[in-house]
């Protein structure tokens, strides 16, 4: 008999890691971004010429 | 998973054999996995060596948060694909058939079978450093059959498998002439 189903355990640990990495970043985003104000205007070019170069209201 | 299920199992037929890919040709994946992971741990470095303080400004620290976020979850999927296509890819011979499972990214599966009876040659191939040193190879299977050719990649002990599987196809053959 060659090898068989012993790999099972391998399948397990790997999916461990994955999901574990995957939650876990989800979270850290979560964590890093909870500060944010998603409604703040980010001027992008704000040197160039005198247009009005704004994102948002 | 219930491989007596997957392949209607006859009430006559034993699993002779249970075969995956050689475990050796998973871990190449699995370094680049590990050196993806920390590629983006170098380029925050690597910036805050030349741009002190770049990171931390808005709107940069949460763009660049929300990249690193996309960039680790599509990581995972890349990685957990890969081994789902080395997991589920699998040779079964049962004492009557030969039964390969091929399964291609996460939703994609061919299973192709064969009677031992009609199979017409087999032959084994080790070719390369690695698959010398840790002995896998693959196993082209000719058959009689409507799937003209069966190609098996990186199992173990090809030789010995090709070996089995001519035995068990003469015994079959042996058995079907008989009665």
């Amino acid at each position: 008999m060659f090898q068989t189903g012993g790999i099972t355990l391998l399948s397990f640990i790997i999916t461990f890691i994955v999901a574990t990495i995957a939650i876990y970043t989800l979270f850290l985003t979560w964590y890093f971004l909870q500060g944010t104000n998603w409604q703040q205007i980010v001027e992008i070019l704000p040197n160039w010429g005198t247009s009005n170069n704004q994102f948002g209201i | 998973m219930d491989f007596i299920r997957l392949i209607h199992k006859k009430s006559f037929e034993s699993i002779l054999h249970i075969t995956r890919r050689h475990y050796i040709t998973f871990v190449p994946i699995a370094f680049l996995f590990i050196i993806l992971i920390l590629v983006p741990l170098v380029v925050y470095w690597l910036i805050n060596q030349l741009y002190p303080g770049f990171l931390i400004n808005d709107p940069y620290y949460q763009l660049v948060i929300l990249f690193v976020s996309l960039y680790y979850l599509s990581l995972c999927l890349f990685f957990y694909s890969y081994f789902i296509d080395f997991y589920l890819d699998i040779l079964i011979v049962t004492n009557d058939r030969l039964v390969d499972i091929d399964q291609r990214g996460l939703f994609a599966r061919t299973i192709s079978e064969v009677e031992l009876f009609q199979i017409q040659d087999i032959t084994s191939e080790v070719e390369g450093f690695f698959p010398s040193l840790f002995g896998y190879g693959n196993l082209v299977i000719q058959t009689a059959s409507a799937i003209p050719k069966v190609i098996v990649h990186d199992i173990p002990n090809p030789h010995a498998l090709r070996q089995e599987l001519l035995d068990l196809a003469a015994a079959d053959k042996k058995y079907h002439r008989e009665n």
